[in-house]
C-alpha cells in the first residue's frame, strides 16, 4: 500500500498534507479522513450523481465532478466546494443564509429522503455559475436543467419539484436568462 | 443506571428483555440545530403561511449535515472509543456448488483483517439469528449456499486503508471464497398458503355471505414434495376447509357453465412480475461499539423497524456467548436515506451487531451498492394465473379466480403477509360476489424478498387493472363505465367477507377522469398526434387502485407537550423513509392547540416505558379469550410498538397525535381558560384558535403561551402521552381523572406536570390506569385488510414502433387522500410514487438466480431506474379530491400512487400498438419483437 | 464423425436446424448482413432508411428498402435485387458504396433469393430519406461506375482449400453477409478496401475498428469463449463493442446462431486458438511500467484506478473491464487507447438487463504527454505490444477527433 500526501482546499479551508492510501477515492477521503458526510454514496460507479462535488477550474468555473470514481491523486492541490461549503455559517458551524439553490430546494419540497440532495445542490449551482458566464435564452432554460440534472438520481420525488426549484433561481436571477438568440 | 456515565448522557430504558436492558438513545438530528437560535429567517421552518414553508429537516438535509445513520463515525458519538474500525462481509455468487472455505491468502498482506468471523466462529459464541430470519447466518464450510448471496464471513479491519484495500481486492475476486463438488439444490416447504375464498349470499354485497374468511375463518393446505396441496374434501355443510373446497368448486363450475352458456365473458390470463430492487438511495449501514468495560453494546443502524431490532437482538444476545457480558444495549435511531420497506426486518443491522460483538472497536459495517443489490430486501416476483368472469349484458364482475405464486427467496423475511396482502388486494376497487384465491410464497434460491413499498398490492391490483381494461375492450364497454358498474359501495362487503371501515369514493375519483380532456378526446388526440409525428403511436390508458394499508396491528404512540411559554414539543414513536412525518405530525397539532410543535422527535424507542405496557401473544393468531382474560389486566396490550411499514404514518400516527392533542387540551389547557375567563365549563365544540389564541364566544382571546402559564402555575396537566391499538377498529378505553369518567379512543395513558418542551422524557410522566377496554374482536384477523386510499391514473404515451421506447405524453393523476396535511409533502409523494411506479411498468428488472443480484456484479449501470427524462418532469398533473368534511381521516398514500401508473401505462400500449402485455417491465426488447416481427 | 456431419449440416442449412420457409431464411441473413443497422430511420423504424453516414465525401443518407413501390424497392425484380446486392446498380444508378455491395457480391444466388423473398414480403412503408449531401465530384452519381471500374476488384470468394467446413462458413459470413472488412479493412485515397490488408484495422469515425487478423486477436487476447461472449453480449473480458461494433452486437450478432458464430470465430482464429500468456506472446510489467512511467501510474491510479481497479483489475465487465487483460492495451494501434481516455465512452444499453456504464472523456484535463505516459504505463505493464507512443502522436489522434467533433476544442 503506496501511501501518498494528500493537500487541497475544501469549502475554503487548506487541508493537509495527510498520508493517504493513493487508492483512496475522494469521497472516502472526505468522508473518512475529513469526517464530511454531506457528500454520499449512492451507486459508487459514478452513475447516479449522489456523490457530485464541485472542483474549481483555472478560470474560477465551477465544474460538477463525482467524487466516488476518482482517487485522491486527481484532486491534490485542487480547491473543492462539497455541500457543506454551499451555505454561510457561523464560526460554530452554524447555518446563517442558504444559497438560493438551497433555498429553492427547501421551498419546493424538492426532497424527501435528501440523500440525493447535496449532488443536485452542486449540480444545480454549477449550472448557475455557468448560466451566469454563458446566459441561455428563456426558450432553452428547461432543456440546460435537463443536461445539468438529467443524469443525478432521485427516489422519492420524481424529480418534478428539483427541477422546479432550478427554474425558478435561472428565472428569477438577473443575467442567467438572455433575450432570444 | 448502571453501566454509563449517566451524568453525561441520558439513555432511557426501554425494557428489559431476557436479563439485558435496552436502551434508547436520543436521535442524533435535532431539529434544534435549525430552531431560530441564529435568529435568522431561513431557520424558521413553519413560516407564516397555511402551509409549512419548509420541511423540518429540510436545512439539515440541504446543508449535508450528520443525520442519517450512514453518517456517523465512532468519532462523532459522544463517549464512544474514538478509534474506527471497519467490517466487510464476503457472500458466495453461485449455489451450485459446496462452500469448501476461504482462500485468506488473497487478503493483501499489509490489508490483513485482524478478525475473521465465520460460522465456527458464530457456534462457538453460540450467536444465532432471530427464528424470523432463519438459519445459517454465516455459511458454514463444507454446506451448500441457501441462496445467492449467502454471506460467508466478516473481516474486521482496524483502519479505513487496509479494509479499503482487502475491500477492492476481494469484492469482484473470484478466488477468495473455494467451491467444491456440485450440490443439489436447497429447498423447503414454502413460507406460507392463504385461500380467500367468499360467496355473496341472498342478501347481496352488504348481507350475509354464504361463506367467506371473516364468517368461517381460515384454512390451510398440507405440503407434500415441497408442494402445496389443498383439500380435497368438498361439503357445503362441513367444517371450514370442506365448506370452502366446496363454494371454491361451485366457483369454478359456475364459471365455466355460464361462459359456455354466454352469459359470462371470462378474462383468462397469466401475469407476471419481476424482481425489483427497492434502490433506496442510503445503502444500509451500521456503526456498532461492543464498551466491554461497561458491557454495553451501543448501535447506529439505517433501519426503519429500530424497535423490533433492539428487542430481537436483545434475545439473540441472551442466547449467546456474550450473555454475561452485555448487560445493557443502546440502539441509537437516526433518519433513514431512502428506505421503501427495504430497510424494514432487514437482516443487515444483525451483521453489524455480530461485527461489534467480535470487534476491538466502533467497527462500521456498510454496504457499497453491489452488496446492497447483492443482500438488500427485494420486491416480491408474482406469478399469477388469473380468470375475471363478467356479465355479458351487464357488465358485472361475476367472479374472480387468481392462483399466484409468490417467489420470497432465500429467507422468509415478510413473505408470507405480502402474499397474503396481495392475495387479499386483487379486488382493487371493485365488488366481486365471488372469490377464490389463492397465493402461495415460495421459498427459492433468490435474494430475500420483504416489505418492499406495494407490499404485493402493486403486483396483483395491476394484473386486475389490466384485465379490467381487457374486459372493457373486449366487451365493448368504456373502461371507466365498465369500473363505475363494479365500484365497491360503502358498506358493502370485500373478498374477505369484511367491510371496509373507512368511507370510500372511487365513484367520485372514476366520475372525474370521465369527464377529463385526456379522456374524452382520446380518439381525435391520437388522430393528431399520430398526424404531427408520423412513424410514431400514441395511446390513452386509465387505471385505478386501492391501496388496503395498515398491519391489523397498529399500536402507535404519540406525546404531546408545552412549556410555560406554550412551546409544543412532541415525539411519536412512529418512523417514516421521508420524515415527512416530522413536519406533518408536528402541523396537525395546530388545528387542537394553536400551533404547530416547535420540535417533534420521530422514530422515538424510549419515551413510552412510561406507559408501563406490556404485550404477550402474537396479536395475530390471539385467541378472543386470551384477549378478554388480559384485557383485565390495565397495562396489558395486544402490540406495544409497531413496526414503521407501509404507509402507517398519516392515518394511524395522525389517531394517536389527535387523541393526545384532544385530551390535552381538554384536561390541561381548557380548565385554565375556564378560570382565567371565570367562566363554567368550556364547550370543546365552540372554541376556535386563530393566530395561536383562543377564541370562545365573547370571551377575551387568550394567547396560548397566557393559558400555558397558568397551566404550569397551577400545576396542571402540561403533556399528554398515549397508546392505542387499531385492528381494523380503534381500541377504546374508560379513564377516571378527578372523580370523572372518560372514554378515549386509547389503550395506554400517561399525565405530565411541570416540564420543558424540550425532549419528550419518559420519567416526567406518570401512567394513569385505564378503568376498563374494549379492543376489537379477534376475529377481524381473519379480515385481513380494509382500510383503503384510491388513486387513479390517466396517462398518455407516445411508443416507437421501430425500437419499442415509450415515452410519456402526458400525465393525470387522482387521489383520496382524505385531509392533506401538507400539500406539497403529498405532491412530491405523488410524483415518486410516479416515477417507481413507472420504473416498475417500463424499465427496472432483475433477472432470477445466477444472473440476478445475488451474484454480486448489480448496480446502475444496468438496472436501470427512471430518470428525469423517463417521467413527464414539466407536466405532471394532480387531482387532490378535496376531502368531505374536517372529520374525514388523514390517509396513508406513499405507495398507492405507484400502483394505478403500472397498469395505465400498459394498457396505454395497448391502444397505441394494438398488443396486449401481462408481463412488467414492459421493455423496448418485447414492444420492439412485438412490433416487428419481420424483424430478428 | 459426428461432428462432421454436424459441420456440414451447419454450412448447408445455413446454421440453423429444422425446415425453415426461405421468408424466415432471409429474415436471418438480414440479420447477419445486418441490413437493419444501416436501413433503420433515426427515428427506429427498420428498414425505412433515413439513417445519415457522414464520409470523407459528404453526408449520405441509407435508402428505403420496404417493398413500396414508390418510394422503396417495391418495382424490383430479383435480377434488379441482385444487381444492387452484389454490384452496387440500382434502378437509379448507381449505389454509392457506403452500400456494402464489394462484400455483398460475394453472397451466393439462393441467399439472395432468399433475401429478395423476404424483403419483397414486408410492410411497404412510404418514406423518402433526405437528400445527399455530398461533396463535388462525388455527389455525381456517373462517376461511381468509373469507382467500380477503378476500384471494385470483384474475385469470387475462393474455397480455400485445406479448410473445414465450418471455417468455410466463417469466410462466407465473416466476408460475404457480414461485410466486417468494410468497416475493418484499411482503404485507399478513394475510400476502396485495400485488399492485400483485409481486415488489418481501419479508423473510422474517431475509433479504431481493430485489427482482426487471426494473429491480431490472439495478441489481443481473446479466444473462443471471450468472442462467442462478446458476440452475444457486447462484451467480454477482454474488451466490449463500442461505436459502431455495438449495433452490430445489437443488430446482428447477438441474433446468430451458435453455430454461425462458433464458424466465424473458426475463421476469425484461424486455429490460432490458444490464449496469448500460454503462446508467450504477450508480456507486460507492471513493475517496470512503473519505474518507467511514474507520471503515467500516478495517472492511471488518479483518474482510472477507482473504477478500473488496483493493479488494473476491473470492477465487473458490464461496470469497468479490467486493464491487465484488456485487448485495446494489447493491441499493437494505440489508437483506441488514447481515443478513450480523450472522448470517453457513452453508456450502453443492449437491453433492460444488459447494460454498459459509461466512461468520462479527460480531453480537457489531461495534455498530450500525461495521455502518452498513462498509456505507455498500460501497455507496459499489461501488454507490452512495443512501440512507445509519443506526445505528438497524442496530439494528431486529439487534433483528428476534435476536428471531427468527437471532442470539444481544448481548454
Amino acid at each position: 500500500m503506496a501511501k501518498i500526501p494528500v493537500s487541497m482546499v475544501v469549502n475554503g479551508e487548506r487541508v493537509g498534507p495527510v498520508q493517504v492510501d493513493e487508492y483512496t477515492t475522494l469521497l472516502d477521503f472526505l468522508q473518512e479522513y475529513l469526517n464530511l458526510t454531506g457528500t454520499k454514496l449512492g451507486c459508487g460507479i459514478g452513475v447516479c450523481r449522489a456523490c457530485t462535488i464541485l472542483v474549481e477550474g483555472n478560470d474560477g468555473a465551477l465544474e460538477p465532478v463525482r467524487s466516488c470514481i476518482n482517487n485522491v491523486g486527481r484532486f491534490n492541490g485542487s480547491s473543492v466546494t462539497t455541500v457543506e461549503g454551499q451555505a454561510q455559517r457561523n464560526s460554530n458551524g452554524e447555518v446563517l443564509a442558504l444559497s438560493p439553490v438551497q433555498q429553492a430546494f427547501l421551498r419546493n419540497f424538492s426532497f424527501q429522503c435528501g440523500w440525493c440532495t447535496a449532488g443536485f445542490v452542486n449540480a444545480a449551482t454549477a449550472l448557475i455559475d455557468d448560466l451566469r458566464r454563458r446566459p441561455v435564452s428563456a426558450g432553452k432554460v428547461e432543456q440546460v436543467i435537463e443536461e445539468a440534472l438529467g443524469e443525478h438520481i432521485c427516489r422519492c420525488t420524481g424529480y418534478v419539484r428539483y427541477f422546479r426549484a432550478v427554474r425558478e433561481v435561472i428565472e428569477s436571477t438577473p443575467g442567467l436568462v438572455k433575450e432570444a438568440d | 443506571m448502571q453501566g454509563f456515565r449517566s451524568d453525561r448522557r441520558k439513555f432511557i430504558k426501554v425494557c428489559t428483555v431476557a436479563g439485558i436492558s435496552v436502551f434508547a438513545a436520543p436521535a442524533f438530528w435535532r431539529q434544534s440545530t435549525a430552531a431560530p437560535s441564529t435568529g435568522t429567517p431561513v431557520t424558521d421552518w413553519r413560516g407564516s403561511g397555511e402551509s409549512p414553508a419548509f420541511r423540518m429537516d429540510g436545512i439539515a438535509k440541504v446543508t449535508g449535515q450528520k443525520i442519517f445513520g450512514r453518517d456517523f463515525r465512532a468519532m462523532d458519538m459522544p463517549d464512544w472509543d474514538k478509534q474506527q474500525h471497519y467490517a466487510l462481509v464476503l457472500r458466495c455468487n453461485r449455489v451450485e456448488r459446496r462452500f469448501d472455505g476461504i482462500d485468506w491468502s488473497q487478503i493483501p498482506s499489509d490489508c490483513q483483517p485482524y478478525q475473521r468471523i465465520t460460522a465456527q466462529s458464530l457456534s462457538e459464541k453460540k450467536v444465532k439469528l432471530p427464528p424470523f430470519y432463519g438459519d445459517a447466518m454465516l455459511l458454514a464450510e463444507g454446506a451448500s449456499p441457501h441462496y445467492y448471496g449467502h454471506a460467508v464471513a466478516i473481516l474486521l479491519f482496524d483502519d479505513f486503508a487496509k479494509y479499503n484495500g482487502a475491500k477492492q481486492v476481494l469484492q469482484f475476486n473470484r478466488k477468495v471464497i473455494r467451491y467444491g463438488d456440485a450440490t443439489p439444490p436447497v429447498v423447503r416447504d414454502p413460507y406460507a398458503s392463504w385461500r380467500i375464498i367468499r360467496v355473496e349470499g341472498p342478501d347481496g354485497p352488504s348481507g350475509e355471505d354464504l361463506y367467506s374468511p371473516l364468517q368461517d375463518g381460515l384454512f390451510f393446505p398440507s405440503y407434500k414434495n415441497r408442494k402445496v396441496e389443498w383439500p380435497t374434501e368438498a361439503d357445503k355443510a362441513g367444517d371450514v376447509s370442506e365448506r370452502g373446497i366446496y363454494y371454491a368448486q361451485e366457483i369454478r363450475a359456475q364459471s365455466r357453465k355460464e361462459s359456455s352458456a354466454g352469459n359470462w365473458h371470462l378474462v383468462e390470463g397469466e401475469y407476471k412480475t419481476q424482481i425489483i430492487d427497492p434502490m433506496m438511495m442510503e445503502p444500509e449501514a451500521s456503526n456498532v461499539w461492543f464498551d466491554r468495560p461497561r458491557q454495553a453494546l451501543h448501535l447506529v443502524l439505517t433501519s426503519q423497524s429500530p424497535q423490533d431490532f433492539q428487542e430481537l437482538a436483545a434475545h439473540m444476545i441472551a442466547e449467546s456467548g456474550f450473555a454475561d457480558h452485555i448487560k445493557s444495549i443502546v440502539v441509537h435511531s437516526s433518519v433513514v436515506g431512502g428506505g421503501f420497506g427495504a430497510k424494514d426486518h432487514s437482516i443487515f443491522p444483525y451483521y453489524g451487531l455480530v461485527a461489534g460483538l467480535f470487534a476491538k472497536a466502533p467497527v462500521r459495517l456498510a454496504n457499497n451498492r453491489f452488496e446492497q443489490f447483492q443482500a438488500g430486501l427485494k420486491r416480491h416476483p408474482f406469478h399469477m394465473r388469473n380468470i375475471l368472469a363478467v356479465d355479458r349484458t351487464s357488465g358485472k364482475f361475476q367472479a374472480l379466480i387468481s392462483e399466484m405464486q409468490v417467489d420470497g427467496g432465500g429467507r422468509q423475511n415478510f413473505s408470507a403477509s405480502v402474499s397474503m396482502v396481495g392475495a387479499s388486494a386483487i379486488q382493487s376497487i371493485y365488488y366481486l360476489p365471488r372469490n377464490d384465491i389463492s397465493a402461495i410464497a415460495n421459498q427459492s434460491m433468490n435474494v430475500d424478498s420483504g416489505s418492499m413499498r406495494g407490499y404485493g398490492t402493486l403486483q396483483t391490483m395491476s394484473a386486475m387493472e389490466m384485465m379490467v381494461n381487457q374486459a372493457a375492450a373486449e366487451l365493448d364497454i368504456d373502461p371507466i363505465e365498465l369500473r363505475l358498474r363494479n365500484a365497491f359501495q360503502n358498506g358493502w362487503r370485500n373478498t374477505q367477507g369484511a367491510v371496509p371501515r373507512v368511507g370510500v369514493r372511487y365513484t367520485e375519483l372514476l366520475e372525474r377522469a370521465k369527464t377529463h380532456p385526456m379522456w374524452q378526446e382520446r380518439a381525435t388526440r391520437k388522430q393528431t398526434f399520430e398526424a404531427e409525428n408520423p412513424g410514431l403511436l400514441f395511446g390513452t390508458g386509465y387505471a385505478i387502485a386501492t391501496k388496503d394499508y395498515g398491519t391489523g396491528a397498529a399500536a402507535p404512540s404519540a406525546a404531546v407537550q408545552f412549556d410555560k411559554e406554550g412551546r409544543l414539543s412532541m415525539a411519536v414513536e412512529f418512523m417514516e423513509m421521508g420524515t415527512g412525518i416530522s413536519t406533518s405530525q408536528s402541523m396537525l397539532l395546530e388545528s387542537v392547540l394553536g400551533q404547530a410543535a416547535q420540535r417533534c422527535d420521530v422514530g422515538e424507542v424510549d419515551a413510552w416505558h412510561a406507559l408501563r405496557q406490556f404485550q404477550t401473544e402474537s396479536p395475530y393468531t390471539m385467541s378472543q379469550d386470551h384477549q378478554d382474560k388480559m384485557s383485565r389486566n390495565p397495562l396489558w396490550t395486544p402490540v406495544t410498538a409497531m413496526a414503521s411499514a407501509a404507509s402507517m404514518s398519516a392515518y394511524f400516527q395522525s389517531h394517536a397525535t389527535h387523541r393526545a392533542a384532544e385530551i390535552l387540551l381538554a384536561q390541561g389547557l381548557l380548565p385554565a381558560a375556564q378560570r382565567l375567563w371565570k367562566t363554567g365549563p368550556i364547550d370543546p365544540a365552540q372554541i376556535e384558535w386563530r393566530n395561536s389564541r383562543l377564541h370562545y364566544g365573547q370571551h377575551k382571546p387568550l394567547p396560548l403561551k397566557v393559558l400555558a402559564e397558568e397551566v404550569h402555575r397551577s400545576g396542571g396537566i402540561t403533556g399528554v402521552m398515549v397508546h392505542s391499538f387499531n385492528r381494523w377498529e380503534w381500541a377504546e378505553a374508560d379513564f377516571e381523572l378527578d372523580g370523572v369518567k372518560y372514554t378515549w379512543g386509547v389503550d395506554g395513558l400517561a399525565l405530565r406536570h411541570g416540564g420543558s418542551s424540550d425532549r419528550v422524557v419518559g420519567g416526567e410522566y406518570e401512567v394513569v390506569e385505564r378503568k376498563a377496554v374494549r379492543y376489537p374482536s379477534t376475529a377481524l384477523n381473519n379480515a385481513m385488510v380494509t382500510y383503503y386510499a384510491p388513486t387513479a391514473a390517466l396517462v398518455e404515451v407516445a411508443v416507437n414502433p421501430g425500437s419499442g421506447e415509450v415515452t410519456i405524453h402526458g400525465l393525470q393523476n387522482y387521489m383520496d387522500c382524505g385531509r392533506a396535511i401538507v400539500p406539497q409533502l403529498v405532491e412530491g409523494q405523488i410524483e415518486g410514487g410516479v416515477a417507481m411506479g413507472i420504473g416498475h411498468a417500463l424499465y427496472e428488472v432483475l433477472p432470477a438466480l445466477g444472473e440476478g443480484a445475488g451474484n454480486g456484479t448489480w448496480n446502475l449501470n444496468r438496472y436501470q431506474v427512471p430518470l428525469a427524462r423517463h417521467v413527464p418532469v414539466w407536466n405532471q398533473q394532480h387531482d387532490i379530491l378535496p376531502p368531505e368534511s374536517e372529520q374525514d381521516p388523514h390517509k396513508g398514500i406513499a405507495e398507492v400512487v405507484m400502483i394505478p401508473i403500472v397498469a395505465a401505462l400498459v394498457e396505454a400500449i395497448y391502444q397505441a400498438t394494438g398488443k396486449r402485455f401481462h408481463e412488467t417491465p414492459v421493455s423496448p426488447e418485447k414492444l420492439r419483437r412485438a412490433l416487428n416481427p419481420q424483424v430478428l | 464423425m459426428g461432428r462432421i456431419i454436424l459441420l456440414l449440416l451447419s454450412v448447408l442449412s445455413a446454421g440453423f436446424s429444422g425446415a425453415q420457409t426461405p421468408i424466415e431464411t432471409g429474415r436471418y441473413l438480414a440479420t447477419a448482413a445486418d441490413c437493419v443497422a444501416c436501413h433503420t430511420s433515426s427515428n427506429g423504424r427498420p428498414f425505412v432508411g433515413g439513417r445519415p453516414f457522414h464520409t470523407p465525401f459528404g453526408i449520405l443518407y441509407s435508402t428505403n428498402i420496404t417493398p413500396d413501390k414508390k418510394t422503396g424497392i417495391g418495382h424490383y425484380t430479383l435480377q434488379d435485387f441482385a444487381a444492387s446486392m452484389r454490384r452496387g446498380v440500382g434502378l437509379h444508378g448507381n449505389l454509392y458504396p457506403a452500400m456494402p455491395y464489394t462484400s455483398y457480391y460475394r453472397i451466393t444466388d439462393d441467399d439472395i433469393a432468399a433475401l429478395y423473398a423476404y424483403f419483397m414480403q414486408l410492410p411497404a412503408v412510404e418514406y423518402v430519406a433526405p437528400k445527399n449531401d455530398l461533396l463535388f465530384p462525388a455527389n455525381l452519381r456517373f462517376g461511381l461506375k468509373a469507382w467500380n471500374l477503378a476500384f471494385f476488384d470483384r474475385q469470387p470468394v475462393s474455397e480455400i482449400a485445406g479448410k473445414s467446413p465450418e471455417w468455410q462458413r466463417g469466410n462466407y459470413l465473416v466476408n460475404a453477409l457480414g461485410h466486417c472488412g468494410e468497416c475493418h479493412t484499411p482503404r485507399n485515397f478513394a475510400f476502396a478496401l485495400k485488399r492485400d490488408e483485409s481486415l488489418a484495422g481501419n479508423v473510422l469515425e474517431g475509433w479504431d475498428a481493430v485489427d482482426i487478423r487471426p494473429q491480431a486477436l490472439q495478441r489481443q487476447g481473446w479466444d473462443r469463449a471471450s468472442l462467442r461472449e462478446l458476440f452475444r453480449s457486447g462484451a467480454s473480458e477482454p474488451g466490449a463493442a463500442f461505436g459502431e461494433m455495438f449495433r452490430v452486437v445489437k443488430h446482428s450478432l447477438s441474433h446468430l446462431s451458435d453455430s454461425d458464430l462458433d464458424a466465424m470465430i473458426t475463421y476469425l482464429l484461424d486455429g490460432n486458438e490458444t490464449a496469448a500468456e500460454a503462446s508467450g506472446d504477450v508480456g507486460g510489467n507492471p513493475g517496470s511500467a512503473a519505474d518507467n512511467y511514474p507520471e503515467g501510474r500516478g495517472d492511471f491510479v488518479a483518474y482510472c484506478a477507482a473504477c478500473h481497479g488496483r493493479e488494473g483489475t476491473g470492477t465487473t465487465i458490464a461496470f469497468a473491464p479490467a486493464m491487465d487483460r484488456n485487448a485495446g492495451v494489447r493491441g499493437e494501434n494505440p489508437y483506441n487507447t488514447i481515443a478513450v481516455i480523450l472522448r470517453g465512452l457513452p453508456a450502453q444499453r443492449m437491453s433492460r438487463t444488459n447494460a454498459r456504464a459509461g466512461m468520462p472523456g479527460f480531453a480537457s484535463e489531461l495534455s498530450d504527454a500525461r495521455v502518452a505516459g498513462l498509456v505507455n504505463f498500460m501497455r507496459t505493464a499489461w501488454g507490452d505490444p512495443g512501440g512507445e507512443v509519443t506526445e505528438d502522436q497524442v496530439a494528431k489522434i486529439r487534433e483528428d477527433l476534435r476536428k471531427h467533433g468527437f471532442i470539444g476544442e481544448k481548454k
